[in-house]
């Protein structure tokens, strides 16, 4: 399969992706006033306060739903060897991952401040998130030096464990 | 109005802008300034993690590169020599495209040789070699005809019946 034929399909599921936040948003009667568009997902301008946590969750999982629905429908038409059908699975569990920058790490953060209780629940909710992202940075990091080395250099994996160091670092940078 | 980053950090930048209206306000900025501290510490990690990350890749890239060209000069010089019917030869020699229809069918011919992740499987991680490594470079050579020789086999096997057709 031709590089470029896996762009499209990368495309296509980051497409199916947001759809599946979109969707969510608006079953949910978000009022959203504006959405950008960035090349690692999209940023929905809306009420603070609107959105309570256990929706937001649902939300943020929406988007590896749609992925997993989408490689479902493949597999079911055009079996598990096509590219549609790997890069649907590969996008939803990479977005689950528990870091800055990927839903993994807006659910956790949603999930620790639902279930936390008593002062400054949100704050707690918010330390350990960072705490936990940390570790799977680290791990991330580990692992992307390992695949880059022993794969041959993985472009992807350079410019995923850069995205997220980089959120990361923002991420640390704000004052909570 | 506030605008809701979508995720978590907009929600916790607003929780902290509702506590520092109360008592504790000069708690939250010394742990702000604190904090601040740390942010140029992890700064400075981030850009060593990038920095590692981008070396690796450079890395492993000139390596696969150093690799592929290794591959090339071993097979190539296998077609130089001469082949009889059987040889595991042939199948290198049909690798390179001496043989018509050979070169570019789906499964046997050389580019996919030169994907590591395909050689890593298929040379690697086949019967050949149950230990995965430590293999030397002729063994690695005669391992990939002899793997190219099983594959010409099934591809005529499925276009004709027969294990033996094309081969010389």
């Amino acid at each position: 399969m031709s590089f470029l034929a896996y762009l499209t399909a990368l495309a296509a599921a980051v497409a199916v992706h947001e759809a599946g936040h979109i969707t969510a948003a608006l079953a949910f009667g978000v009022e959203m006033r504006r959405i950008r568009i960035f090349p690692a997902g999209f940023m929905i301008d809306c009420e603070i306060g609107s959105v309570p946590y256990s929706k937001s969750a649902v939300i943020l999982l929406a988007g590896a739903a749609a992925n997993l629905l989408a490689a479902a429908i493949t597999a079911l038409f055009c079996g598990v060897k096509a590219q549609f059908f790997t890069v649907n699975i590969g996008l939803a569990f990479f977005n689950l991952l528990p870091m800055y920058g990927l839903d993994g790490g807006g659910v956790l953060f949603c999930l620790l401040s639902m279930f936390l209780c008593g002062a400054e629940a949100d704050a707690r909710a918010a330390r350990i998130t960072r705490v936990v992202c940390g570790v799977v940075l680290f791990l991330f990091w580990l692992a992307a030096v390992y695949i880059n080395i022993k794969s041959g250099g993985s472009l992807p994996m350079l410019f995923a464990a850069v995205y997220l160091i980089a959120r990361y670092a923002a991420e640390d940078m704000k004052k909570i | 109005m506030n605008t809701y980053n979508y995720g978590f950090s907009s929600r916790a930048r607003s929780m902290g802008r509702i506590q520092s209206d109360d008592k504790s306000k000069i708690n939250i900025n010394a742990k702000n300034k604190e904090h601040s501290n740390n942010n140029t510490s992890f700064a400075t990690t981030a850009l060593l993690m990038m920095l590692t990350v981008l070396i690796s890749y450079a890395a492993g890239t000139l390596t696969d590169l150093a690799g592929s060209a290794a591959d090339v000069s071993g097979i190539y010089r296998f077609t130089d020599e001469s082949a009889s019917a059987g040889d595991d030869n042939v199948a290198v020699y049909a690798m390179s495209g001496g043989v018509d229809g050979i070169d570019g069918i789906d499964g046997i011919n050389e580019a996919n040789y030169m994907n590591d992740d395909y050689y890593d499987d298929d040379i690697h991680g086949s019967p050949f070699t149950p230990d995965g490594n430590s293999i030397s470079d002729a063994e690695s050579t005669a391992r990939i005809a002899e793997l190219a020789h099983i594959y010409i086999e099934e591809y005529m096997q499925s276009i004709n019946g027969t294990g033996d057709g094309l081969l010389p």
